[in-house]
């Protein structure tokens, strides 16, 4: 292998195998207390000792299931000669199949014992909802997303001042220890591509947010003012998050551009751009741990806790505990059963219309490596 | 103002919906004029639908506790202590007489009922101003 495979080959391993093999074994701290692989329960199963069961039997699968995908992985490679990235995202995706494998076997068996001992008899099913207005109840203030904008303004104006003082050839691509390995002709396309992903990120950021806005809330009944305080919290403390990472990846291509440009001198830019790649990952593991799925880990002193209720039970419009499908539902995005973030409802026809594009893609994307 | 429902519960959504919000409008928990969330976002918290939200809406609406612009969306109404609605008092009186004739037959006393009454007027009294 070359230098550049190696330093490629670390970087992958960085970016996607190792944060989706930690976050597998992370996923069922984030949940909320009262739902477990995907099944809602009232809160006190969840300290039971079958719930605990139920956590061990998750990490043996998934470990089994990482080891042979890696396993597999490697062989192919050495096997095959197939090139690193694509074996790579071969790997990822297994690695996202193997996780998801694991999770599906002990959603079966929680749903098993949750009707043999009878978890939700008795408790009246309660859905709390909070009629203050999403938009102006602790939300961040949107004009902070003038800030990005701005990026992608300068370098669109860069663009605009060095166009005309351009060679013809301008740098394509660099290696890693920032010395151009290839040229490309000047045209309005390769000196537009870079702005126009900003731009892109930045739209697609922005509605991302207002999405988490406008996202269905789970208010626990059980507390449910503190509860309401907590899905508010969580939800401006991802959009933070996402504000930084939007903020350090236009900032990111800015100085890649200026550095096309030769403006930035003959310094090395690699460190300072890998730098504003991974650094967003600090906050958003941050926020992960101390926010959680819905705010469930958000500390704030809990006030009395009403008795005999519980979450209501729509353990019937998730298939498999994974797929959100409700035909009467109008929201398209709703928050994830098992781990963090959002997913869409299979039920409305926008919703149906990703699946299917994401099917056809992580289907294409698994053949690339036998393509090649 | 959180609104807490029951689907297994024998009064239909959209009556719990409305009779929450008149509880909340009562008692202060939602003031004049403030807003409330549109037909639209309301459903998909919920996660139900749009119908059964408008319909909530609509007798909240007709009963003149709402207002629904088609700009701002469903404001609590400004003008709330109306004069007194005689058509009102008689259905009053009819919902009363079958409240106080089961609470009569479960041997629940006079005074007992009027105690219940006068908690919940002094609970509104201390609400709105």
């Amino acid at each position: 292998m070359s230098q550049e495979e190696i330093y490629m080959a670390i970087i992958i391993l960085a970016s996607s195998v190792i944060p989706i093999v930690v976050i597998g074994y992370l996923l069922p701290s984030f949940s909320r207390k009262s739902l477990i692989f995907g099944i809602s329960i009232p809160e006190e199963v969840s300290s039971s000792k079958e719930a605990k069961g139920l956590k061990m039997l998750y990490y043996k699968h998934l470990s089994i299931a990482n080891i042979v995908v890696l396993i597999l992985s490697y062989s192919i490679l050495k096997v095959y000669e197939i090139e690193i990235v694509s074996m790579s995202i071969f790997a990822t995706i297994m690695l996202v199949i193997a996780l998801t494998v694991s999770y599906y076997l002990v959603h079966i068996k929680g749903k098993r014992l949750k009707i043999e001992k009878g978890w939700s008899a008795g408790k009246k099913q309660v859905m709390v909802i909070n009629t203050v207005r999403k938009e102006k109840n602790g939300i961040l203030n949107f004009s902070w997303f003038w800030l990005p904008t701005l990026m992608v303004i300068v370098t669109i104006i860069s663009i605009i001042i060095a166009y005309p003082t351009l060679p013809e050839q301008i740098p394509g691509h660099f290696d890693f220890e920032g010395n151009v390995t290839r040229y490309q002709g000047k045209s309005l396309l390769t000196v537009s591509i870079l702005p126009l992903t900003m731009l892109g990120m930045t739209v697609m950021f922005y509605f991302i947010s207002k999405m988490i806005v406008k996202a269905k809330e789970n208010i626990n009944p059980i507390n449910p003012e503190i509860s309401a305080k907590k899905n508010r919290i969580a939800k401006y403390r991802w959009i933070v998050c996402l504000l930084i990472l939007l903020c350090s990846t236009n900032l990111m291509f800015m100085i890649i551009q200026f550095h096309s440009f030769g403006w930035l001198g003959i310094i090395n830019v690699t460190p300072l751009v890998l730098i504003l790649s991974f650094a967003p990952i600090l906050p958003i593991m941050y926020v992960a741990f101390t926010t959680g799925q819905s705010g469930s880990r958000v500390k704030i002193k809990e006030e009395l806790e009403i008795e005999g209720v519980m979450h209501c039970d729509d353990d019937n419009q998730w298939i498999m505990g994974m797929i959100y499908y409700n035909k009467n539902d109008p929201s398209l995005w709703i928050e994830k059963r098992f781990g963090i973030g959002w997913t869409v409802n299979a039920g409305h026809p926008i919703g149906m219309g990703l699946y299917v594009v994401t099917i056809i893609l992580l289907l294409g994307m698994l053949a690339i490596p036998f393509m090649l | 103002m959180l609104l807490h429902l029951e689907f297994e519960s024998n009064i239909p959504i959209y009556k719990q919906i409305s009779n929450q919000i008149v509880v909340g409008i009562a008692k202060g928990d939602l003031v004049e004029g403030e807003e409330l969330p549109s037909v639209r976002q309301m459903a998909s918290d919920i996660g139900i639908n749009m119908h059964t939200v408008n319909k909530a809406y609509g007798i909240l609406k007709q009963a003149g506790w709402v207002t629904i612009h088609r700009k701002k969306g469903v404001l609590v109404s400004t003008n709330l202590k109306a004069q007194e609605d005689y058509l009102f008092l008689g259905a009053l009186r009819d919902l009363l007489e079958v409240s106080i004739a089961e609470a009569f037959l479960r041997g629940i006393k006079k005074c007992e009922f009027t105690k219940l009454i006068e908690e919940k007027y002094n609970e509104f009294e201390g609400g709105i101003s």
